[in-house]
C-alpha cells in the first residue's frame, strides 16, 4: 500500500490559485508556471525534430523500443497501465501520416514532461519549515514531550552548521540565478541543504531527485511540493533524457535557483567525487549563453558545496555496494537505510548532542567560466577587475551559440568544481580516526591484496595511547594543510583533545552502525570492521601522502595503490 | 573592422610570426620588453600590455620559464573575449604542468590553445609553405589561427587534445636534441633513426600517462616536428645537440640561433616525472645525464649497452 501511495502525486487542494508576491523568491512561481514550463519543453523538443520526418520517426521508434523493454521487465502496475499504449503505437507507427507522427511526438513529450515537472506549494514550504525541526528534535529526544520550537532551536542550529560567505550568497540570490553543486554522500543531502538554505534566509531551489526517493510517502509529499522534479533512471529513451535536460534548461533560463549533484550518484567509496557527470551543469552554461544571445544578461552563478557528515546514514550499504560490485556500482539502490525509519531514528538519536554533525560548506561562488562572483553578481577577474561574462561567448565580434564551445567551458568548470570540493572538504572527527586506524592496518599488512586486508576483522589491535598520539599528529598536519588552503578541519576536531575525539567517534559508531567498526578492549583499539574504516577514512585519501607519518610514505603509497575495481 | 592579432614576445619566433601575419594585410600588435630593438614593417610594437586589449587572437611566444610572469602581467588586460595560443615547447615542474594550463589558471582566458609542428621562424620569414597543429578544446581557437596563418601559406590542422600537443612538442624537441647529439658523436643515419624511433616510444609513454593521446604524437606536433628536424640540420634543437655532441657547445648555453632551447630543466623534469611513475625512459635519462655534464660519448655507450627487448609499442594503444 505504501508503494502505491508513494506513486501518487499528492497535492493539497487549492480553491484559489496562489498568486506570488513581488517579494517572493522565484521558486514560488513554479506552481503558477507549471503548465507553461511543460508547454515550453514540448515546443522546444517538437521544434528540434518536427521539421524532419526521419528524425521524428527515429525519436519515436527509440522511445517505443526502450519503453516497451523497460515496462516488460518492470512487471508492475505501471506496466499494466502503459504497456498496451506503447504496443499500440508500435503497430500504428508505420501507417501514421507525418502530421500524426508529430502530434504523437508532442503528446508523448507532454506526458513525460508532466511526469518530470516539479511543484512548489508555499503552504507546504512554510509548514515544512516549522514542522521539520520539531520532528527532528522529537526524534532526537525520544520519550520527552515535544519541545516548543524556540526551545529546540539552539541544538538544531548546531546539528547542521553552514559555513561560507552566506551574506554574499544572500545578495547574489537576489540578482542572479544560483546553481548549487554539492558533493553527494547521502540521500539526506538534499534535505540538509534545503533546510540550511531556509535557515540561512536563502531562497529555495528546484532540483531533480531520483524516483526511488519518492518511495517513502511522507518524503514524497514534501518533495513533490517543494520544487523537486522526478527523474526515473530506469527510462532509457532518448526522448525522456531530452525532456529532462530541456526542463532543467527552461527552469534555469527563467531564473529558478537550482541544485544538481554533479557526482550523479552518492559516492560509494566515501571519497569526494573526482569524476563528474556534467550534463546538467552543461545545461546551465547553455542556458546562460542562450539568454545572453537574446540580450538577457542575468548572471548565472555556481556554488560548489561540500556536505560533510561525521556519520553517514547509508555508509554500510554504500561501501558494500562499492566493494561487491568492484566498481560497477548498482546505479539505483532503493532498499537502503534511507527508506527505513528505524535507521533514521538511530541516526538522529546518535547525533543529537553532536555540534556540527553535518557541516555544509559553501565554496566561493563562480560564474560559468570559473571567475569568482561578488555580492552584486558581477564576475571578478584578477586584480579585482569586473569582467563581462558575455565576452566568453563572442567570436569575431558577435555573440554566438556554439555547443562544442559551451561543452568545453563546462569541462573546465567541472575541474573548478573538483578543486573547490577538495579545498572545502571539512574533515570530520570520524574520518580522521578512521584514516589513522586504516593506515595502521595497511602498515601491518604490507603487500597484502586489498580485499584480503578487509577480511582482517578484529585482528588489528593498537594500544590506545598510540592511536591518541597518531591522531594528534594527524590533526597537526591537517591544520597545516588547512593553513595552506588545501582543506578544512571541523572546529570540534580542531579543538577537542584527541582522547575525547576517539571516545566520541567510537560511541557514535557503536550507537548507530549495526556492525562494530572499532572498539576498545584491554587498553587497545581494535579494528573490527575494516570496510567502514576504509569508507570513512577514504575522505582523506587525496591527501594520504601529505598526511603520512615521517618515513612512512610507503604506507601512504600502498594505500593509494589499492585498487577496488575489477 | 577585424580585430588586430596580438603577439606576446619579441624573440625570433614572435618577430617572424608578427612579420608574416602583417605581410598579409592584418593588423598586428607585438608586445616586448624592449620595443626599441624591433622594427617590423606594419607591426605596432609596444611594451604596454594594455595595448593588446583590442586584439582577439593573441599568440604567446615566450620561453616557458617566463610564462608565469607574463601570464600575471597580462591577467588584468585579458578577459573571456580573448583567444590565447602559445607556441612553447616547455613544461613546468616535475608534474609537467603545461603552458596552456598556466595560462588557464592565471588569466581569465578560457579559450586557450597550443600550436606546434614543423613550422619554424625561418619558414615564416622566408614565406615558405608550412604546417602546424593547434590543440584546443575550443574549436574557435583553431578557426581563428587558420584564418590568420592560411594566407602565410601555413596549413593549420586542429585537434582537441591540447595537452597531447604540448607534451608531443616538448618531447619531440628533446628527442631531436638527442638525435643531434648522436650526429655530433658521428653516429650514422641508421642509428640516428633508431634513436628517434625509440625516443618517440618513450615520449608516447609519457604522453599517455598525462592523458594525452598517442595519435597526437603521431601527428604534426610529434613526428611531424621531429621529421622536420631530421630533414633540416639547421633546426635549432638539432644544431644545438650536434654542437653538444661535438663538444663545441657548453650545456650552460640556453639558446641557439636566437631560439631558446627547452633542454636541461625540461629533460630533468620529464625524467623525474617518469621515474616517480615507473615509466621507462632510458634515452631521456641518457640525455638528462649529458645535459647534466656527463660526457656524451659515455652516456651513449651506456645507453647502447642496454639489453634489447620487444619494441613495446603494442601496449600504447590507439
Amino acid at each position: 500500500m505504501w508503494r502505491r501511495l508513494a506513486r501518487r502525486r499528492f497535492q493539497l487542494p487549492r480553491f484559489e490559485p496562489y498568486v506570488p508576491r513581488a517579494t517572493d523568491p522565484k521558486t514560488f512561481w513554479l506552481d503558477t508556471e507549471r503548465d507553461d514550463l511543460v508547454e515550453e519543453v514540448v515546443r522546444r523538443i517538437v521544434a528540434r525534430h518536427g521539421g524532419d520526418p526521419e528524425a521524428v520517426e527515429a525519436v519515436l521508434s527509440d522511445a517505443v523500443y526502450h519503453e516497451i523493454q523497460r515496462l516488460e521487465a518492470q512487471h508492475d502496475e505501471e506496466s499494466r497501465a502503459r504497456l498496451g499504449d506503447w504496443r499500440e503505437l508500435v503497430r500504428a507507427l508505420p501507417t501514421l501520416s507525418f502530421d500524426r507522427r508529430v502530434q504523437t511526438l508532442e503528446d508523448r513529450t507532454r506526458r513525460m514532461a508532466y511526469d518530470v515537472a516539479g511543484n512548489f506549494d508555499p503552504r507546504v514550504y512554510r509548514f515544512a519549515a516549522k514542522v521539520v525541526p520539531t520532528v527532528l528534535a522529537s526524534v532526537m529526544h525520544p520519550g520527552s514531550l515535544l519541545p516548543t520550537e524556540g526551545s529546540l532551536d539552539p541544538e538544531l542550529r548546531s546539528l547542521v552548521v553552514a559555513q561560507g560567505d552566506i551574506e554574499r550568497l544572500r545578495r547574489i540570490s537576489e540578482v542572479a540565478t544560483v546553481v548549487y553543486v554539492p558533493t553527494h554522500a547521502s540521500n539526506l543531502d538534499s534535505l540538509a541543504l534545503a533546510w540550511a538554505l531556509y535557515r540561512e534566509g536563502l531562497p529555495p531551489v528546484v532540483y531533480g531527485a531520483g524516483k526511488n526517493l519518492f518511495t517513502n510517502p511522507i518524503i514524497s509529499f514534501f518533495m513533490h511540493n517543494l520544487g523537486a522534479y522526478r527523474i526515473d533512471r530506469r527510462i532509457r529513451a532518448q526522448l525522456y533524457k531530452d525532456v529532462l535536460k530541456t526542463y532543467s534548461a527552461v527552469l534555469l533560463e527563467r531564473g529558478y535557483h537550482s541544485l544538481f549533484f554533479p557526482g550523479g550518484t552518492r559516492s560509494r567509496s566515501g571519497e569526494v567525487e573526482k569524476k563528474l557527470k556534467l550534463g546538467l551543469a552543461g545545461t546551465a552554461v547553455e542556458a546562460f549563453a542562450r539568454n545572453a544571445v537574446r540580450g538577457r544578461t542575468r548572471p548565472m552563478v555556481f556554488v560548489p558545496t561540500t556536505i560533510n557528515y561525521t556519520l553517514v546514514l547509508e555508509a554500510e550499504t554504500l561501501i558494500s555496494d562499492y566493494l561487491h560490485q568492484q566498481g560497477r556500482s548498482r546505479y539505483i539502490i532503493d532498499d537502503d537505510e534511507f527508506s527505513r525509519i528505524d535507521r533514521w531514528v538511530a541516526f538522529f538519536h546518535r547525533l543529537r548532542e553532536h555540534e556540527g554533525a553535518c557541516i555544509l560548506r559553501f565554496a566561493e561562488p563562480i560564474d560559468p567560466f570559473g571567475n569568482p562572483v561578488d555580492a552584486e553578481g558581477r564576475s571578478i577577474g584578477p586584480g579585482g577587475r569586473v569582467l563581462d561574462p558575455t565576452r566568453y561567448l563572442r567570436f569575431e565580434g558577435s555573440l554566438t551559440l556554439d555547443h562544442e564551445r559551451e561543452h568545453a567551458y563546462t569541462e573546465a568548470l567541472g575541474a573548478d568544481f573538483v578543486r573547490a570540493f577538495h579545498e572545502n572538504t571539512v574533515v570530520m572527527p570520524s574520518q580522521a580516526v578512521a584514516h589513522v586506524l586504516y593506515r595502521w592496518l595497511v602498515r601491518a599488512t604490507p603487500g597484502v591484496e586489498p580485499f584480503a586486508r578487509l577480511r582482517r576483522k578484529g585482528e588489528l589491535a593498537v594500544p590506545r595511547s598510540e592511536v591518541t598520539a597518531a591522531l594528534g599528529r594527524l590533526r597537526d598536519r591537517l591544520l597545516e594543510l588547512e593553513a595552506k588552503g588545501a582543506l578544512r578541519v571541523s572546529p570540534w576536531l580542531a579543538s577537542a583533545s584527541p582522547d575525547r575525539v576517539i571516545d566520541r567517534v567510537l560511541a557514535e559508531w557503536a550507537g548507530y552502525h549495526l556492525t562494530t567498526i572499532a572498539a576498545q578492549r584491554d587498553g587497545a583499539i581494535v579494528a573490527e570492521d575494516p570496510r567502514l574504516l576504509l569508507y570513512y577514512g577514504n575522505r582523506l585519501r587525496p591527501w594520504a601522502l601529505e598526511l603520512a607519518e615521517p618515513g612512512e610514505e610507503r604506507v601512504a603509497r600502498e594505500l593509494l595503490a589499492e585498487v577496488w575495481e575489477a | 573592422m577585424t580585430a588586430p592579432v596580438g603577439v606576446i614576445g619579441g624573440g625570433r619566433f614572435g618577430r617572424a610570426l608578427a612579420g608574416a601575419v602583417s605581410r598579409h594585410g592584418l593588423g598586428v600588435r607585438l608586445w616586448t620588453r624592449r620595443p626599441d630593438e624591433i622594427d617590423l614593417e606594419g607591426v605596432f610594437v609596444t611594451n604596454l600590455p594594455a595595448e593588446l586589449e583590442p586584439c582577439e587572437l593573441v599568440f604567446v611566444c615566450v620561453p616557458s620559464p617566463h610564462v608565469e610572469r607574463i601570464a600575471d602581467l597580462f591577467a588584468t588586460h585579458l578577459d573571456g573575449g580573448h583567444l590565447l595560443v602559445h607556441v612553447s615547447r616547455g613544461l613546468i615542474g616535475s608534474d609537467l604542468v603545461t603552458v596552456g594550463d598556466v595560462l588557464m589558471a592565471r588569466t581569465p582566458v578560457r579559450r586557450v590553445g597550443a600550436m606546434a609542428g614543423p613550422i619554424s621562424a625561418h619558414a615564416l620569414e622566408a614565406g615558405d609553405p608550412s604546417g602546424v597543429v593547434v590543440g584546443s578544446r575550443f574549436p574557435e581557437t583553431t578557426v581563428s589561427v587558420r584564418r590568420v596563418l592560411a594566407k602565410a601559406g601555413c596549413r593549420v590542422y586542429g585537434t582537441d587534445d591540447r595537452v597531447g600537443v604540448e607534451l608531443a612538442s616538448a618531447l619531440a624537441g628533446l628527442v631531436a636534441l638527442a638525435v643531434g647529439i648522436a650526429s655530433g658523436l658521428g653516429l650514422g643515419p641508421s642509428m640516428r633513426a633508431v634513436l628517434a624511433a625509440r625516443g618517440m616510444v618513450e615520449a608516447a609513454r609519457v604522453v599517455r600517462s598525462r592523458n594525452g593521446r598517442w595519435a597526437t604524437l603521431q601527428g604534426l606536433a610529434g613526428w611531424g616536428d621531429l621529421a622536420a628536424a631530421l630533414l633540416d640540420p639547421t633546426r635549432p634543437e638539432l644544431a644545438y645537440g650536434k654542437g653538444l655532441g661535438e663538444g663545441r657547445i657548453a650545456t650552460s648555453e640556453t639558446s641557439h640561433d636566437e631560439v631558446f632551447i627547452e633542454g636541461r630543466s625540461l629533460c630533468r623534469n620529464v625524467v623525474r616525472f617518469a621515474q616517480s611513475r615507473g615509466i621507462e625512459v632510458p634515452l631521456l635519462e641518457a640525455l638528462d645525464a649529458v645535459l647534466g655534464g656527463t660526457a656524451p660519448h659515455d652516456a651513449m655507450k651506456r645507453l647502447l649497452a642496454r639489453p634489447v627487448g620487444s619494441e613495446g609499442i603494442e601496449t600504447l594503444g590507439p
